[in-house]
Parts: structure tokens; sequence; C-alpha cells
């Protein structure tokens, strides 16, 4: 047996044992290290990317078996960080998301506009989808860059769900009904959506509708009257919006910085990512996966769980 | 008799000879190559920008945030503890396995951080970086392993 140092040749398993162990160990520390480093996301530069992707929810739900969402709470999060960091001169908001939660639109619509008021530069940029809440979110900016294939517009408001009172009737199920006040179980599955019920909810969404008009068309520079002609729920094409005013300029990140050098922002790019456990982070490489499903929608849906009420939803 | 029983019975000889500069330069490739798929892995999201805008102004005009001069550091650090805890462990680094080479001579921690100490990107070490292929090219001993007092080899076993 060959020697080093009067040590015996080491054997196989020990070789993979050691091996193992001393790539387990490096990997370890380099993880914990860039974790350490990266903290909050930012690593440099002047332009901060934060992307809006999937559907625009009030919180976070990044379990393994839910699909990646826009939170408002994370993506707000790192706008005020982009909003206090005196480097960061402007914003790229990086939008493929089919809209979502009325109240998380206006939440980042909101926290857009606080950049800006502090002379900070956010330009929308629209990949393939930024429709209902997400256009809502992309009004909100200096400048929207659209594919001209993008789906964006949308502007409307739905709000559905399922109802089951007939098929329970039908399996001789009884459903137990106890309210205070007559509209208290609105959207409840097993009761019957009366006629007034159905009016009652309509004009809360024509409400909440005419928030999202009145919204972009301060936004836009536009008249109210012209975005209701626009608001009647379709969905526009990136070209067609360009011609119906809903966005700037057809093109993708390129034109993008190219709009912040005429605004005097020569950029430097750096993705602004939420914070994340190490346990996060690894679901979350999982869970990108996925795509957003059904049960994603019904989740948000009942989320709102003290009332019957179904969520309006800008999507 | 003789001659049939030696044919029958063929006597094995271990050679040991210097490793030459292709096998070593080879070992270092699957060495680095390793690297940068598995360990370097998590430090690809901060110097990615730092690419970018390399990429953007070009290599001269780069500016480097303390994060991103972390993280390089951190890199090299990484890189510089593989080649030494695999070498002083098991006298020989994955890609040494694969290439059939091994370190010899003292075997102490203080001599696999000296031969390895190339892999600091500072100055005097990365003088190195040139003088250690060189002298390796040329006498299939670099400078730092005759100050370590090691030898990388290659080993064969052939009939005789």
């Amino acid at each position: 047996m060959k020697k080093r140092n009067g040590k015996p040749e080491p054997t196989l398993a020990r070789k993979f044992l050691v091996s193992a162990l001393i790539i387990i160990v490096l990997l370890f520390v380099g993880a914990l290290v860039a974790a350490l480093l990266t903290g909050g996301g930012e690593t440099g530069g002047n332009t901060a990317i934060i992307k809006v992707t999937g559907i625009i929810t009030g919180d976070s739900d990044s379990s393994f078996f839910s699909g990646a969402g826009a939170s408002s709470a994370e993506i707000v999060r790192e706008l005020e960080k982009a909003l206090d960091d005196d480097s960061i001169r402007a914003v790229i908001l990086e939008i493929n998301s089919p809209g979502g939660s009325a109240v998380a639109s206006d939440e980042i619509a909101q926290a857009v506009k606080a950049v800006r008021q502090q002379n900070k530069t956010v330009v929308a940029w629209i990949r393939e989808e930024g429709a209902s809440g997400a256009y809502w979110v992309a009004s909100s900016s200096d400048h929207i860059v659209a594919n001209r294939m993008s789906i964006t517009g949308s502007i409307g408001v739905i709000s559905s769900y399922l109802q089951f009172d007939r098929f329970i009737e039908s399996w001789n199920v009884s459903y137990n009904r106890l309210v205070a006040g007559d509209r208290k179980d609105i959207g409840d599955p097993f009761v019957n959506l009366t006629e007034s019920n159905r009016l009652f909810y309509q004009a809360k969404l024509n409400r909440v509708h005419q928030f999202f008009i009145e919204e972009v068309a301060r936004n836009r520079n536009m008249s109210v009257e012209k975005v209701t002609e626009l608001a009647d729920g379709q969905f526009f094409l990136g070209v067609e919006a360009k011609d119906a005013g809903l966005v700037d300029e057809l093109g993708g990140k390129q034109e993008a910085i190219a709009y912040l050098e005429t605004r005097g922002v020569k950029a430097e790019t750096v993705e602004y990512t939420p914070e994340k456990s190490f346990l996060d982070r690894l679901l979350g490489i999982i869970g990108q996966q996925r795509a957003p499903s059904v049960s994603d929608f019904a989740r948000q849906q009942a989320v709102d769980g003290a009332s019957n009420a179904p969520v309006p939803m800008l999507r | 008799m003789e001659d049939y029983r030696s044919l029958l019975n063929p006597r094995m000889a271990n050679v040991v000879q210097d490793a030459s500069f292709l096998r070593r330069a080879g070992a270092f490739l699957v060495d680095i190559l390793l690297l940068d798929m598995v360990v370097t892995a998590p430090f690809t999201t901060i110097l990615q920008n730092l690419a970018t805008r390399a990429e953007r102004v070009g290599f001269s005009a780069l500016t480097y945030t303390g994060t991103e001069l972390a993280a390089a550091v951190f890199l090299f650090l990484i890189i510089y503890l593989y080649f030494v805890l695999f070498e002083y462990l098991l006298g020989q680094t994955l890609g040494m396995m694969l290439m059939n080479t091994r370190v010899i001579g003292r075997n102490s921690i203080w001599s696999a951080l000296a031969r390895n100490s190339f892999l600091l990107p500072v100055f005097p070490f990365i003088v190195f970086w040139i003088v250690e292929p060189v002298a390796i090219l040329f006498w299939r001993r670099g400078v730092l392993e005759q100050l370590s007092q090691t030898r990388t080899i290659h080993q064969q076993t052939i009939v005789i």
C-alpha cells in the first residue's frame, strides 16, 4: 500500500466520504456567505428592477403547494427600499401579471407614486401580460413599455364563486342558515343569490370599476370619458394599447433603459428581490416551476374569510 | 521454463513520474468546472450584475460595490479552500482523481496552503499565475511545489 508521510492510501469509501463532506461544507459556507451578502437582494447599481410576477395578492403565500405570486406587501417593501436608497435613481417594474386583488394593486400603485414623488423615475416594462390590476400598477409609473404582442388593458372588475344550493338540495342535504343581517351571507355558496343581493353586489363592483377608471385617467393624463370607453374589460395587444394611449412605447428592457437615459439616468440595473429565509428560497425554486392555477384564484377569494362576499378581482 | 512461467504470471511495476503539464491542466480544468457548477453557484446572482455592467461599460471603467468585492473575495477563498482541503485530506482533488495524479511529499495544512497560494488574487501571489505554468511546462515541478516540499505525480502500473 502506497503511503504519504506514513499515512496509508485512503480507501475508496473514505475518498467518497471526505469528498462529499468537503463539497457539502463548501456549498453550505458559500450559500451562507452569499445569503448574508445579498441580504435584501440589492447588489449595487442605480436602477432597481422590481418584479411583479403572477397574481397580485395582499400577502405572500409561497408555500410548497402554491404557485409564485406578486405579494403587494413584498413589492411595496422593495419599493420602499428603493425609495430610501440614495444610490437608486430609477425603478423598472418588470410586469408579467394578469392582475389580482384590487386593494393589493392599489397598494402597489400608491407605493410607485411615492417613489416618483422623490424624483425617482419609474418605468413599467410589461412582458407577456400586464392586464387589469397589473395595468393599474403600470399606469402609475412615468412611462409604460410593452411588447407589441403583450396582453394589457382589461380595465374591469370581476368577482365570481360557485353556487351549490341546488346541488346539496338534490342530495337531500339541508343547509341551516343562521344570519343576523340580510346581506351578511352574500356570496355564500350554499345560498341562492337573490336579485336584490346581486344588484347590491354589482353596485360595489361598479364602484371599484369607477375607482379603477378614475385612477387610470389620472395616471395617464386621459379624460375619464376616454378611459371609460376603453374600460369595458377587453384586453388590448401591446400595439393596440399604444394606439389607444394606454402604453407609451413598444419594446422591452432595452427601450425601458433607453427611456431612463432620456431622463438623465445611465442605468446600471440591480434586481431587488424579497428577503427570504433559506427554506423559503429552497421552496421558491420548486414553486417557480409551477404556473398559477385556478386554485390560486379560489384561495385568494377564500382569504377574506370573515365575510362570504367574494373579493373583487382585477384580472 | 523460467520464461514460460513469467508469461503466465507477468510482473507488474508501478511507474511514478512528475505529472505532465497537460495532465495537470486537465485536472485543474475539471476542478474549476466542478466548482463553477456546484460550489460557486450561490454567488451567481451577485456577480451577474457585475458581469452585466462590465459588458456595458467595459472592465476599465467598472466600479465595484462593497458587496460585489466581498463576494469576489469569498469566491476565491472558497476555491482556495477546495484545493487545500482536498489535497490535505486526500492528497488529490476530484480532477486529480480523474486524471490519475496525486500530491506526494510533505503533508501538512501549511504545505497545502502554500502550494495553492497562487489562487489568491492579490500581489505577490498573482505572479505565480505566470510563473507556475511556465515552471511546470519546462521542469514539471512548480516553484510553489518546491517551496512546500511537495510534488504532483502521475502513477501508472505497467507490465514488465
